[in-house]
């Protein structure tokens, strides 16, 4: 029967449609309209009064080989102002030096002002500056060279509380720009102004890859701490943004939080799927927290049991299938987190999903034996 | 992304996504939009398309990010004549070029039809897995990466899909 569905919807599913030659001649000419634009923009910043470059310039004193391309950067009006920082940290990441140059935030701040796709304006921004060098001392390559972007980066601000992997540059609107000068490549970040959350710690993360990279950074769930993940033996630099903690806005941010959570989750999708599972998830997660064995065996049906032994660290790591489409799980269970249990041995902690269906819920549960392994058994609870 | 990679990344991905835009929003001209916003938040966002980490995942993942955050913005425009316009092309467009007698083709065009139409009145968690498998032929891990659940998700609404399809194609499989 499988074999028969999936033939059908391979017939009647594999058809490919071609775009209009007109589409996409009309998108390479939108891009090459908006760079040209751009372009005409950063020739007239250049043309900026060299007293007011030698300004800039003494904000960066200290980094002569860094600072020498600066003017040609769009923004440098805008880090004349009195609300620029500069930083000027360096932390050096396996073949790279990374040097966070400054920071700006605020409305209004380039004549670079980007939209997003709907073409709404996106003028409360945060502009980032950095620099990555080869530390050793070796030319990056220029941006027309076949090597420019062979090794990509990511430079994100990211927030103390809120998970990188969810709210990083990419989810906050984001884009940079980016050039080469004397080997030294400068990239100006910018996404929403993150200057609202200056109560809490802000970090600039630069690390290798073009998303974010959940390997090299760790997120400590309780206390919302980032930090770089010594082990990672990538690029994993880490700043903290000097923000003036009198710039927080707790209304603002939490006003912020709402519309990108909405947006993240596609809240209406996300709606139709979980009404009827979680009612059922949350109805069986109060119901099984007392259960004992006895319980689980008249109340539901065994679907899987596996047995698996310690990591080096004393973790279990665990990933099953049941069926060949059917549930999956996957996952570590930390020492931590079973180890409160009762009489019979059965962690307190049982783990609850829903199933393919609205009647149907998952749970899983865990027994410490006293040879150090562990037992997962997972049972099919289906509402009558 | 520059002009160079942003016509590369047309000329091999183009076909794809726009089958996938096509797909989810069911309209011609909205696929149109849709499409053409995915290219340009793609070099909005900046990211220099790495060829040996997948655009085609990445582009397909901004495309249906967009129509998330735009069903649910739009949601009130209904694009009704553009809908049925786009499924009849659809449906006569995607028969393959195989020598069958007339009636073989009639009988194998009107199953495609009601494949294609059981398929899209799916709820889009099963839909968009089953396009992105069948049509896209992603893989249950590319698929994961792209609507950001866990790979077990993906292979258990993929089950139910087509748990779903084949009570609603019942007739016609027992035909087969």
């Amino acid at each position: 029967m499988k074999h028969e569905i999936d033939h059908l919807l391979k017939d009647a599913l594999s058809y490919k449609e071609e775009p209009d030659d007109r589409l996409n001649q009309r998108i390479i000419k939108t891009v090459q309209q908006k760079e040209r634009a751009h372009m005409d923009k950063n020739s007239n910043r250049i043309r900026v009064p060299a007293a007011a470059l030698l300004a800039v310039l003494v904000i960066f004193a200290g980094s002569a080989t860094v600072y020498a391309a600066w003017k040609y950067l769009t923004l440098a009006e805008a880090f004349r102002g009195e609300d620029a920082v500069a930083v000027n940290e360096v932390q050096e990441c396996g073949k790279y030096r990374i040097t966070l140059l400054g920071i700006v935030s605020g409305k209004n701040l380039s004549q670079y002002i980007s939209t997003d796709y709907a073409g709404n304006l996106q003028d409360n921004r945060t502009y980032v500056v950095t620099a990555i060098e080869n530390a050793d001392g070796t030319k990056r390559p220029d941006t027309s060279d076949d090597d420019y972007g062979k090794d990509p980066f990511l430079v994100s601000p990211l927030i103390q509380g809120l998970n990188p992997k969810d709210y990083n540059i990419i989810t906050m609107n984001g884009s940079y720009f980016e050039m080469v000068e004397d080997g030294i490549q400068y990239r100006i970040a910018e996404c929403d102004n993150v200057e609202m959350f200056a109560d809490r710690e802000v970090y600039l993360c630069v690390s290798d890859g073009n998303f974010y990279n959940i390997e090299a950074y760790q997120y400590d769930e309780n206390s919302g701490v980032i930090s770089r993940n010594e082990s990672y033996q990538g690029v994993n630099a880490l700043f903290t943004l000097p923000f003036d903690q009198e710039k927080a806005d707790k209304q603002v941010a939490e006003e912020y939080l709402k519309t990108l959570q909405s947006e993240l989750s596609g809240q209406e999708a996300k709606e139709e799927e979980s009404i009827s599972e979680e009612s059922l998830c949350n109805k069986v997660s109060k119901e099984v927290s007392e259960w004992k064995l006895a319980d689980f065996n008249e109340k539901t049906k065994l679907i899987t049991e596996i047995e698996i032994a310690p990591n080096a660290k004393g973790a279990f790591e665990y990933d099953y299938t049941i069926g060949e489409n059917g549930m999956g799980s996957s996952g570590t269970i930390m020492p931590e987190f079973i180890s409160e249990r009762d009489e019979e041995g059965l962690a307190k902690v049982r783990s609850v999903r829903s199933g393919d269906d609205e009647d149907t819920a998952y749970i899983e549960t865990y027994t410490l034996q006293d040879n150090g392994r562990l037992i997962l058994r997972t049972y099919q609870y289906t509402e009558r | 992304m520059n002009k160079v990679q942003l016509e590369q990344c047309i000329y091999e991905y183009g076909k794809d996504i726009y089958t996938f835009c096509t797909q989810i929003t069911g309209s011609r001209q909205e696929a149109e939009d849709l499409y053409q916003d995915t290219f340009l938040k793609a070099v909005e966002l900046g990211e220099r398309i790495d060829y040996n980490q997948n655009p085609r995942s990445y582009l397909i993942s901004v495309a249906l990010r967009i129509w998330k955050n735009r069903k649910r913005k739009f949601a009130w425009r209904q694009r009704i004549a553009g809908t049925c316009a786009l499924a009849e092309e659809i449906e006569t467009g995607g028969m393959s070029g195989e020598e069958n007698s007339v009636e073989n083709t009639i009988l194998k065009q009107e199953l495609e039809i009601q494949v294609k139409n059981a398929v899209k009145n799916l709820n889009p968690k099963y839909r968009i897995p089953v396009y992105l498998y069948y049509t896209l032929q992603l893989s249950v891990e590319e698929i994961a990466k792209i609507m950001k659940i866990p790979q077990g998700t993906v292979k258990s609404r993929l089950y139910k899909a087509r748990t779903l399809l084949k009570k609603e194609l019942e007739v016609v499989l027992d035909e087969t």
